[in-house]
């Protein structure tokens, strides 16, 4: 035989073999969805062939897992189908069939055809049927029905087949959510349970009597502190009772439960079981973040954490990586309230740090840079950099967060960390990612003084090659704030001066900004600057152009006279971060100006901050919203009334700025009232339900307020006419009515305003003409029913109208964390500090209560309040009348002997305001 | 020997099994009915069937899958849901329950408009039940209540007593007949 | 109670799907799209875990994934996020293990697919609407083969496993 042959037949044999291997295989169970339903017609024939059958149910089970969807009138056809096979005696087939039923979605008008069979299984004699028979019944169990099998399923309960008793519970815990009353009447047979023989019934019954018992404070208690006494419980049903109690402390501070508690707790780190273990150690882990007072210690009211943390620490060295992933997933959460606790373990985090599973490494890797320490800190930024082309943009975001804090606790090492941001820079990532990182460095900047130079160095390179606008213009304006106070502003000039020619005109005009900053405060420079300001002096957008000539102008001190004063101030306002007024409000106000009064100077001062204008275009649309609401309802003439006046009453109230003005036009002119500075939200001066509504709106003037009662007829058959507000002012020497207009006619349902407006009848003794006052007021009308022409005159009483201080303010929401740097750019000289002493019974009823009264948004979440605290700081923001930023500090405590305390303090720019917002307290 | 069980000699050698829906309004007592046809069982205490329930038994050497239909309003519309495989219709009615005759009329119509009824000739057997009871109305006048003349199905009214079985072998043994004629027709 | 599944979710190598199981009202997995998006990520994740005949971890979204893959088949299991991770593992244990049996250890897609009728039944024995409700693997093979009595607390899961088997093999041969 020649070589010829031999690779000839081996070819063959070679080929012979694949043939076999490739022959296709068939999915016995796949299929098409018409012919699989076609083919379950079989389960009508007179003899069942039960293989065929579970054959055939397997098939439509895959067809439903593969996504395929079935009509009702298919689910319908297929479930009688099945409900046939309940026939046959095949205990394979019946099992089938059980799953097939739990598998579709029966309509539940037809399920219940099913109900009898799957009762008489249930009292049939071998617990399989049983079992599965109560499972299938408890999806589909309506009350009536649960009521009337009721004592089957006790019976179950306590039944000696752990598989029964299974099945009853859990259909015990399904039955909670439609029918507790029943189930509640289990609790002696549950109770029982918990004590089973088996494992999963001890875990199935102790998860059920706590569904039973979790609304009952005291039995509850009474339940859970009995069990964690009691012994021989699973692993399983360990854990549950350990998660129980962890609720239970988290709940409740009652010294003595607290303390057999946290025994129980302790003692099962030392389990036998190591589900039991981490899930105690968990719960020291999820207390030790509800207990402020350990924090930073190390302990958890009052118990040491280190048993717990020395189980984590022996898992995070476990050869299975489900147990260190759980392990160091636990300590990546206690280490963001107590790093110093976590960094005990790091000498065995670190290894993960080259787990197989980088999930491990890589919860491992932000856990160290919240516990790392300054010695270390090198060694993680390598590893980390070998990590960061591999990871999710959300962990990324996360590992940026992680070294911007690291970087703020070990400002020495602020070199390799800002290099390790910079090097992310450069690197791929979303413009998210990127927005973070320069958020850092810049972040950095300024909280590190020896690390501004190589920030600012950094952001430098990035703009060369940034391709995002957004990102550049913000560095630019950070650059032309930062780079005057540096030791050479002229290096960092060549990388804007590099943007004026490369870049797009938003990113031109932001470095023609970032130039001029840098030649105002640096005079050496100014030369150079206006020479690489030429080239932009024709650049050919008109923005860019524009800036620079005005600029160069400027620069050049060709503006004098009166122009420079005008300098001065523009050179003002163009070196503060902010302007002190809104620009669309000032567009919209010069306007109304020149058509109204142009000969007449223009007072700058009178247009409202950036806060105070949004907040009024907010209300103003929140107003003209609930206005539509309340014509769209009124077109609904069917809707009888009792179901109009059980809802409450929409926040009806007025139209825009110049509406009010129009529509009070006969009592005041437009340019007496002069600008609106804002209008309260809507206050209800009757009760919801009562047969007129009135609903106050204040609209804020400088040296008026304008009152619109929003009024709602809710009887059906009455109309009102003439209808007019009887109005009293309690003090005429603060207050005068300079007129009233009523309402013509007020038919059902249709809401009308009245007006009455009020003027202040002197400045205040500070000058701020915040007065405060308190009006009687009262509806006076015709009313006239249904066929009735003439009527008769009557008045409806309502609420006092109050102008409080807080009527002066407008919430204004902060970004968290803002609160800390306003307030500290605010003067402490210029504090307004007072001691109260208050009525509130509890610190979230006084947090609540000087927030309405005075108004104010609170900040940093503040509002959330401890109950279990001595004290509470709330933090609140807000803008007065006037466009004043206004922030207060409140510090209230509960004391014994002198109830409620409140330290407030005030800052804002107008110490005569911070006094009188103090003051308005009392 | 009766005519079915030569019938059934010719036809029935080897299928021996019938499909029979038991239908009635509820309280009718179709459960009790059936249970009472099963040879050996005694417990003739019956609790309100939910959907249905299957009950097999033999008579006279042939095998009887049956389908009990619960009988209450809510579940009546289920009905239809059988009736593509049945070889023949139980349908009891409670002699005594005058009131519900109308009822009765109407379920049978509903039932009878449906395609399979008029597709095939199911044979319907009627039980005047609850004989024993002194209010009850004779088959006759039953049958003229529920005007049962104008059925285009082979039909027969008997009366019973479900509880003693009085009734039930004359019933179910006219039932088989008609069913072996019919098939021998259809054939 | 809480659920402590979410979803149990076998699939081949390719991500096509053998069995799934979805639990509880998530609306990430409120229909076949939303489940397909989330089984294209299980899949995803875990191809880039390199980790073999063992069960590894992840997270995927808000959810704790747990999976052992085997030849070209990837068993999921899917907890909530803040499941105990070792109690998920004992059951994906068991899971594991009834897989084996089912398939005499040849655990393939083929051989899956062969035995998809035990295997939905298995997935069905060991959580209800879930809540875990079998961990012991023989116990949860008996109980989808319907067979009564339960294997003793502690018995060895093999022994158990052979008397199951005779009682199978009894029963198939006293038929035919």
């Amino acid at each position: 035989m020649n070589a010829q042959t031999i690779r000839e037949k081996i070819t063959a044999a070679v080929k012979e073999n694949f043939k076999s291997e490739e022959k296709p295989f068939v999915n016995p169970y796949a299929g098409e969805k018409s012919t699989v339903l076609l083919e379950t017609r079989a389960f009508s024939e007179p003899h069942l062939n039960a293989k065929k059958c579970c054959h055939l149910l397997t098939k439509v089970l895959y067809l439903i897992t593969q996504g395929e969807k079935l009509s009702s009138k298919e689910t319908t056809d297929l479930f009688f189908g099945a409900t046939k096979l309940f026939q046959s005696s095949s205990e394979r087939l019946r099992r089938m069939t059980y799953l097939l039923i739990k598998s579709i979605k029966v309509s539940e008008t037809e399920v219940f055809i099913v109900t009898s069979t799957l009762t008489k299984d249930m009292s049939s004699k071998s617990d399989c049927y049983r079992a599965n028979a109560i499972r299938v019944l408890s999806r589909i169990l309506d009350p009536s029905m649960a009521a009337q099998i009721d004592r089957y399923l006790k019976n179950a309960i306590v039944d000696k087949s752990p598989f029964v008793a299974s099945a009853a519970i859990i259909c015990g815990i399904n039955l909670m959510r439609s029918a507790p009353e029943v189930v509640r009447r289990w609790v002696n047979e549950v109770t029982e349970s918990v004590s089973s023989k088996s494992p999963m019934v001890q875990f199935h019954a102790l998860g059920l009597l706590y569904e039973l018992k979790r609304n009952d404070r005291l039995a509850l208690h009474k339940v859970v502190s009995q069990l964690t006494k009691s012994f021989g419980k699973s692993p399983m049903a360990e854990c549950l009772l350990i998660r129980y109690a962890t609720q239970v402390l988290k709940a409740e501070r009652d010294s003595a439960l607290e303390h057999a508690l946290m025994d129980y707790l302790e003692s099962c780190l030392r389990h036998k079981s190591e589900m039991a273990m981490f899930e105690a150690a968990k719960a020291f882990c999820e207390l030790a973040v509800v207990d402020e007072q350990g924090s930073g210690g190390a302990t958890v009211f009052g118990y040491d954490m280190l048993p717990a943390l020395t189980v984590l620490q022996i898992f995070l060295t476990s050869p299975k990586p489900v147990v260190r992933f759980a392990s160091i997933r636990m300590l990546n959460k206690l280490a963001q309230v107590r790093p110093h606790v976590v960094s005990r373990c790091n000498v065995d985090m670190e290894p993960l740090l080259t787990d197989q599973n980088r999930n491990i490494a890589t919860l491992a890797l932000t856990t160290l840079l919240k516990t790392g320490h300054e010695s270390n800190v090198d060694r993680l930024i390598k590893q980390i950099t070998t990590f960061m082309t591999e990871i999710s943009d959300n962990f990324k975001v996360e590992v940026v967060r992680a070294v911007k804090t690291l970087c703020l606790t070990y400002p020495s090492k602020y070199k390799v960390l800002m290099a390790f941001l910079s090097s992310n820079l450069r690197e791929e990532g979303s413009a998210e990612f990127k927005k973070d990182i320069v958020d850092a460095l810049i972040l950095l900047v300024e909280q590190i003084p020896q690390a501004k130079e190589t920030g600012l160095l950094h952001l430098c390179e990035f703009i060369e090659d940034c391709e995002y606008p957004s990102l550049c213009t913000k560095i630019l304006s950070f650059l032309g704030n930062e780079t005057p106070t540096t030791s050479s502003p002229s290096k960092f000039i060549r990388f804007i001066y590099n943007r004026l020619i490369l870049e797009n005109a938003l990113v031109r005009a932001a470095g023609v900004d970032a130039l001029t900053k840098i030649a105002l405060k640096c005079p050496t420079l100014k030369k150079d600057i206006l020479t690489l300001l030429e080239s932009c002096t024709t650049d050919n957008d008109d923005e860019v152009r524009d800036r620079t000539n005005l600029y160069c102008n400027m620069l050049e001190g060709k503006m004098g006279g009166k122009d420079g004063d005008l300098l001065v101030e523009f050179n003002g306002v163009l070196m503060k971060a902010d302007l002190e007024f809104s620009l669309d409000a000032l567009c919209q106000t010069l306007e109304a100006h020149i058509a109204a009064q142009p000969e007449l100077p223009f007072d700058v001062k009178a247009v409202p901050t950036e806060e105070a204008y949004e907040s009024q275009k907010a209300a103003m649309q929140a107003i003209n919203a609930a206005k539509q609401q309340a014509q769209t309802k009124a077109k609904e003439p069917t809707k009888a009334p009792a179901a109009g006046k059980a809802e409450a009453p929409s926040p009806v109230s007025a139209p825009s700025a110049p509406d009010i003005a129009a529509k009070v036009a006969d009592l005041i002119s437009a340019e007496d009232l002069g600008a609106l500075q804002h209008s309260c939200k809507p206050k209800l001066a009757t009760e919801s339900e009562a047969e007129y509504v009135v609903q106050v709106i204040k609209h804020m003037y400088i040296n008026h307020v304008v009152l619109e009662f929003v009024t709602t007829n809710t009887l059906q058959d009455q109309v009102l006419e003439d209808v007019d507000i009887k109005f009293t002012i309690g003090d005429p020497s603060s207050w005068g009515e300079l007129g009233r207009l009523g309402i013509e006619a007020l038919p059902y349902d249709r809401p009308a305003s009245a007006y009455v407006v009020l003027q202040k009848m002197h400045e205040g003794d500070d000058g701020l003409r915040t007065l405060l006052g308190t009006f009687q007021a009262a509806l006076d009308y015709t009313v006239k029913e249904e066929g009735d022409d003439l009527g008769y005159r009557d008045t409806y009483p309502m609420e006092n109208v109050t102008i409080a201080m807080g009527d002066y303010m407008v919430p204004r929401h902060l970004r968290p964390g803002e609160f800390k740097s306003m307030w500290e750019s605010l003067q402490q000289a210029d504090e307004a500090v007072s001691k109260f002493s208050l009525n509130f019974k509890t610190l979230e009823s006084a947090a609540t209560g000087l927030t309405t009264s005075l108004n104010m948004a609170p900040c940093d979440k503040s509002d959330k309040v401890d109950t279990t605290a001595r004290g509470h700081t709330l933090l609140l923001s807000g803008t007065f009348i006037g466009g004043l930023q206004v922030l207060c500090k409140a510090l209230i405590g509960l004391d014994q002997s002198y109830g409620c305390l409140l330290k407030l303090a005030c800052r804002s720019k107008n110490p005569a305001a911070s006094q009188a917002i103090v003051h308005s307290v009392e | 020997m009766g005519i079915f069980k030569r019938l059934f000699g010719l036809f029935y050698k080897r299928r021996t099994k019938v499909k029979i829906l038991a239908v009635g309004l509820d309280n009718s007592g179709k459960t009790t009915l059936l249970k009472k046809l099963r040879p050996k069982k005694a417990d003739l205490s019956t609790v309100p069937t939910v959907g249905y329930e299957f009950e097999s038994f033999s008579k006279n050497g042939v095998a009887f899958d049956c389908v009990d239909m619960s009988g209450q309003s809510k579940y009546r519309n289920l009905w239809e849901h059988y009736f593509t495989d049945t070889d023949g219709v139980i349908f009891v009615v409670d002699a005594t329950d005058k009131l519900r005759f109308v009822v009765v009329r109407e379920e049978l119509e509903t039932m009878l408009s449906h395609q399979e009824f008029s597709r095939r000739k199911i044979p319907l057997l009627f039980f005047a039940n609850k004989m024993d009871l002194h209010d009850a109305v004779t088959p006759n006048e039953l049958l003229a209540t529920l005007q049962l003349d104008d059925l285009a199905h082979p039909w027969r009214i008997f009366a019973s007593n479900a509880l003693r079985g009085e009734g039930l072998e004359e019933g179910v043994g006219w039932l088989v007949d008609a069913i072996a004629e019919h098939k021998t027709t259809a054939k | 109670m809480h659920n402590q599944v979410a979803a149990i979710v076998v699939l081949d190598s390719d991500g096509g799907r053998i069995a799934v199981k979805y639990f509880g009202e998530h609306d990430d997995f409120k229909d076949f799209a939303a489940q397909q998006k989330f089984e294209k990520q299980l899949s995803e994740k875990s191809n880039r875990l390199t980790g073999r005949n063992d069960v590894e971890i992840m997270m995927v979204g808000e959810y704790l994934a747990l999976f052992r893959s085997s030849n070209d088949v990837v068993v999921y299991l899917v907890g909530e996020g803040d499941e105990n991770e070792l109690m998920l593992l004992e059951l994906m244990n068991a899971i594991y293990q009834c897989i084996c049996t089912i398939t005499g250890n040849q655990v393939w897609r083929r051989s899956l697919l062969e035995h998809l009728d035990s295997l939905f039944l298995m997935l069905d024995e060991c959580t209800d609407g879930g809540i875990i409700f079998g961990t012991d693997p023989a116990i949860i093979t008996q109980r989808s083969n319907m067979l009564e009595g339960e294997p003793q607390e502690g018995q060895p899961f093999q022994a158990a496993l052979a008397s199951a088997r005779e009682h199978i093999s009894r029963q198939l041969f006293s038929q035919s």
